[in-house]
């Protein structure tokens, strides 16, 4: 049989996911940039434009998602979606949106609902905030 | 014979949940000349299995509506024709015994979520250059 290749793990720069098994997500280090009136600017890969304003719609409504499953004590639903963000985020090229999902996604499988509700009006500014530059 | 060996654009059929990751995944294949048939929960991935020709890839998640990537993966080991199909795990759980489970089970590869679109496609191509089939 030939070998089973895992290249995802070994083969990654430092700007891609480099946990090994079992280990946290990694702290990203994308740059802010502030533009102007608060804005926060993310470079984006120009051949995503075609999904960006959906993404940043649907991220948008996953927050309103998470507070109201807040509201009932329902960490289950705030984990699942926050889980997702997580995933979605630094794939498009929004790290930052990845790190704040993974904080939120950590506070509620422990049913941490202060730092949820501290973070989930945070995630949804910089959502707001945010000015793509696709290059 | 599988889609790749028809003479057509290579075929990759991508299950995935999450309709931002799917369209993301499909955006970046569809640039590399595939074309993309995309499965949104587990059940809907066993029909495809269970009646379309196998595709030159399968791109799966582990964590499923209805019926979970890891079944799917032991269903496509199981089926003829279909039991050599590449497969590429996306996965957002770091979880060591689900990683180890789908390693047994002849996958080329997995790719944690958030992944860029170099380690994906670094990932394609290395798995593409291998094969599920026993030496």
């Amino acid at each position: 049989m030939k070998p089973i290749l895992m290249s995802s793990i070994k083969n990654q720069d430092k700007t891609t996911d480099t946990r090994l098994i079992g280990e946290e997500p990694m702290e990203y280090t994308q740059p802010k940039e502030i533009g102007a009136e608060g804005e926060v600017l993310v470079h984006i890969d120009a051949s995503f434009e075609p999904l960006i304003p959906k993404f940043l719609t649907n991220r948008k409504n996953e927050v309103v998602t998470m507070r109201e499953a807040l509201t009932t004590q329902d960490f289950d639903t705030v984990r699942k979606v926050a889980h997702g963000m997580k995933g979605a985020g630094g794939s498009y090229g929004f790290d930052r949106i990845t790190d704040m999902a993974a904080v939120v996604e950590q506070a509620a499988k422990t049913g941490d609902a202060s730092t949820i509700e501290r973070d989930l009006p945070a995630l949804g500014s910089y959502l707001d905030r945010i000015k793509v530059v696709y290059e | 014979m599988n889609n790749q060996s028809s003479g057509q654009n290579p075929l990759l059929l991508l299950v995935e949940d999450e309709q931002d990751m799917a369209d993301l995944v499909t955006l970046i294949m569809k640039e590399q000349g595939y074309q993309v048939l995309h499965a949104a929960d587990g059940s809907v991935a066993l029909e495809k299995i269970a009646l379309m020709s196998p595709p030159s890839l399968v791109m799966l998640d582990i964590q499923l509506p209805h019926v979970d990537g890891i079944t799917i993966l032991e269903t496509i080991r199981a089926t003829p024709d279909w039991e050599h199909v590449p497969v590429i795990m996306l996965t957002g759980v770091a979880d060591q015994d689900k990683i180890r489970k789908v390693r047994t089970l002849r996958i080329q590869d997995y790719v944690l979520k958030p992944f860029r679109q170099e380690t994906l496609l670094r990932s394609v191509d290395q798995s593409r250059k291998t094969s599920a089939r026993p030496q």
